[in-house]
């Protein structure tokens, strides 16, 4: 019993974390219908930046991540403006395409800086754990849920309630409809994804202080951010949030239970396989928009 | 040349012919004559270098049929390669099958896997195959790498080479013989696929997969049918890839691997049998330019260490693919064409 209980606080906390790396992919793709496959590159980028600030530049850790939050919505109208629209218009191959071969580049300059080594940031979550019996609840992990948390309320909020969040939904839809009601489609493209860039550098901070930062961060933007925003549902805030806690408490079970059976690394394969099965069953996902096409 | 301004196709077999004139019969078998003498002066690191090229060439091959022709966007190729690898392996090693008999094996056993991936092709379309094909990466590379009785797990398994009688496929040489032919013929089915009925059903389906039906198209069939193929090319490509190193294991087949592969369709033009191969000679000609570079910076900057070449490939990788998308999404084989209309009109516009 204390195993299972013990499995679902660590599925739950784990699994706020893939949320955590899901918001983002999910944030791109509602307002603009591009899935930025480099995410988990620049996630981990922004946040070999911070470590370079704080290591090379001996800036206070709070300097460094304004620092890097400037510099993050700076990458973002860049990539905006030079990569992301000069490909409206084509198909979607070739965005897959472009944000992978941005990944390319972005993992490429870390591994030029950082030569493969392992570098970590200074502890800016509360350490610590809470025992309740054969249960340890682990402080970073806790504060990390939270913070996942509130970031998730902040964007339901902007996107419910905020004129620049109404924008962002109405150029989703249509294009030309949208602009021609006075809202500029440049404009709230370059916003998404300076708000993404700015996620990307608050979950690659939160991650960091989990791990270590090295160029295996950026794996995860695929290996498990992918899979929840499948399971959730594209578009959908609230999904991406359950499709990780779904992913984590599948996770943590499979490690728990089939490893013994299968030798260990079972882990890694649980969310391509819950990928495959939500993809045949229910394929956009448990609250993504159906596409109906009709002839 | 024959094609002068004026001079149109006046049947529909000669407009799709492969060789429309004379002059390209003959260019066309110097060439290839000329390719073969290659191990004959060529030093091993060439040929070896010539040898990973057709591997790529084959499995482009096959990416090509599945993305660029039938539009069903596959991010696993390179674990397709794995399972064409793989099933060479065990069926020589632990079945004692003859090396050449588990070529069409490789190949129809990485069709049929590729078809269970490409099944959710059925309902879903662009990004979510995309991703059941990215799932299906994982998911064999991590099957492959479990399966430690018949594949040795990460360790990886030797591959015995292909002989007969004295003739070894262990020589980069005797290699690029085989890899030579095996990559004429495979190229030879893919332009025939492209210009048959199935391949003008593929062409269908890809610019618009629900007018491709009203006209008779069973997609069920086609779309299952073109993952077949390409991944039968990717088991071919397998074959090659395990006479190639003899030591397969799984972490040769990354995601990255197969993500350049698709950059390669991209790079050379999609939909065109020319741009695939155009493509994977260009994508690993680039390779060997970011192996000078990083060389090069080796010595200006000596703290730059060895991961400079993995860097520089991805860097210079990563710009050529934004480059094209942004410029010439049509690919290399879009301006072959401009060039050779432009040398053919030569003094006129058109």
């Amino acid at each position: 019993m204390d195993k299972i209980i013990s499995l679902i606080i660590l599925g739950v906390m784990v699994g706020g974390i893939y949320s955590l790396i899901a918001l983002g992919f999910v944030f791109i793709y509602k307002s603009s219908k591009i899935l930025n496959l480099a995410h988990g590159q620049f996630l981990m980028f922004f946040a070999y930046v911070t470590y370079t600030l704080i290591s090379q530049a001996h800036l206070p850790f709070v300097a460094a991540v304004i620092i890097v939050l400037v510099l993050s919505a700076l990458v973002g109208v860049f990539v905006e403006r030079f990569t992301i629209r000069p490909l409206m218009g084509q198909s979607i191959l070739a965005t897959i395409i472009m944000t992978f071969a941005l990944g390319f580049i972005v993992e490429g300059i870390v591994i030029l800086i950082s030569k493969g080594y392992y570098a970590s940031l200074p502890a800016f979550l509360p350490t610590g754990m809470w025992k309740l019996g054969a249960i340890n609840i682990s402080h970073q992990y806790l504060a990390i849920l939270v913070l996942t948390l509130l970031l998730f309320a902040a964007c339901m909020w902007f996107y419910q309630g905020s004129r620049a969040g109404l924008a962002m939904r109405a150029v989703a839809e249509d294009h030309i409809t949208t602009a021609s009601t006075g809202i500029s489609v440049a404009q709230t493209f370059r916003l998404s994804w300076v708000i993404a860039c700015l996620l990307a550098v608050i979950s690659g901070l939160l991650l960091s202080s989990l791990y270590d930062v090295h160029i295996d961060l950026a794996g995860y933007g695929i290996a498990k951010g992918l899979p929840v925003i499948l399971l959730g549902g594209l578009e959908s805030m609230g999904g991406a949030l359950v499709g990780g806690l779904i992913v984590g408490l599948a996770e943590m079970f499979g490690a728990g239970y089939i490893d013994p059976l299968v030798g260990g690394g079972f882990r890694e394969v649980v969310p391509f396989i819950l990928m495959v099965l939500i993809l045949m069953v229910k394929p956009y996902g448990i609250f993504g928009l159906v596409k109906i096409e009709r002839v | 040349m024959a094609m002068i301004p004026g001079d149109f196709s006046q049947s529909y077999e000669r407009d799709i012919a492969i060789f429309r004139t004379k002059t390209q019969w003959v260019v066309m078998v110097i060439g290839l004559a000329i390719m073969l003498t290659f191990p004959l002066f060529m030093s091993n690191y060439w040929l070896s270098l010539f040898n990973f090229i057709f591997v790529t060439v084959i499995a482009v091959l096959g990416l090509h049929l599945v993305t660029g022709l039938c539009g069903q966007i596959s991010l696993g190729q390179s674990a397709l390669m794995c399972v064409g690898a793989y099933t060479v392996g065990v069926l020589s090693v632990k079945f004692g099958i003859s090396v050449w008999a588990c070529l069409p094996l490789a190949g129809l056993v990485t069709g049929l896997i590729g078809m269970i991936f490409g099944a959710p092709a059925l309902r879903v379309k662009e990004f979510y195959l995309a991703m059941s094909t990215l799932a299906a990466q994982f998911i064999i590379v991590w099957v492959v790498s479990h399966l430690e009785e018949w594949t040795g797990g990460q360790l990886g398994m030797y591959v015995p080479p292909a002989t007969i009688g004295g003739f070894s496929s262990a020589s980069p040489s005797n290699l690029f013989y085989i890899g030579f032919i095996l990559t004429i013929v495979m190229i030879a089915v893919a332009k025939n696929i492209q210009r048959t009925r199935v391949g003008r059903a593929f062409i269908a389906i890809r610019d618009n997969d629900i007018a491709a039906e009203v006209m008779g198209i069973n997609l069920f069939r086609y779309k299952l049918l073109a993952f077949f193929i390409g991944c039968f090319f990717a088991g071919i490509a397998g074959w090659m890839w395990a006479m190639y190193l003899q030591n397969i294991n799984p972490s040769q087949f990354t995601l990255k691997e197969s993500l350049w592969m698709l950059g390669m369709v991209i790079v050379g033009g999609m939909g065109s049998t020319t741009g695939a191969v155009m493509g994977a000679v260009f994508v690993r000609g680039l390779d060997m330019i970011a192996d000078y570079a990083s060389a090069w910076a080796g010595t200006v900057f000596p703290t730059i260490g060895e991961q400079a070449f993995t860097a520089f490939s991805l860097i210079i990788f990563g710009l050529v693919i934004v480059i094209f998308l942004i410029y010439e999404p049509r690919g290399l084989y879009h301006r072959w064409e401009l060039f050779k209309a432009s040398y053919r009109l030569h003094p006129y516009a058109y």
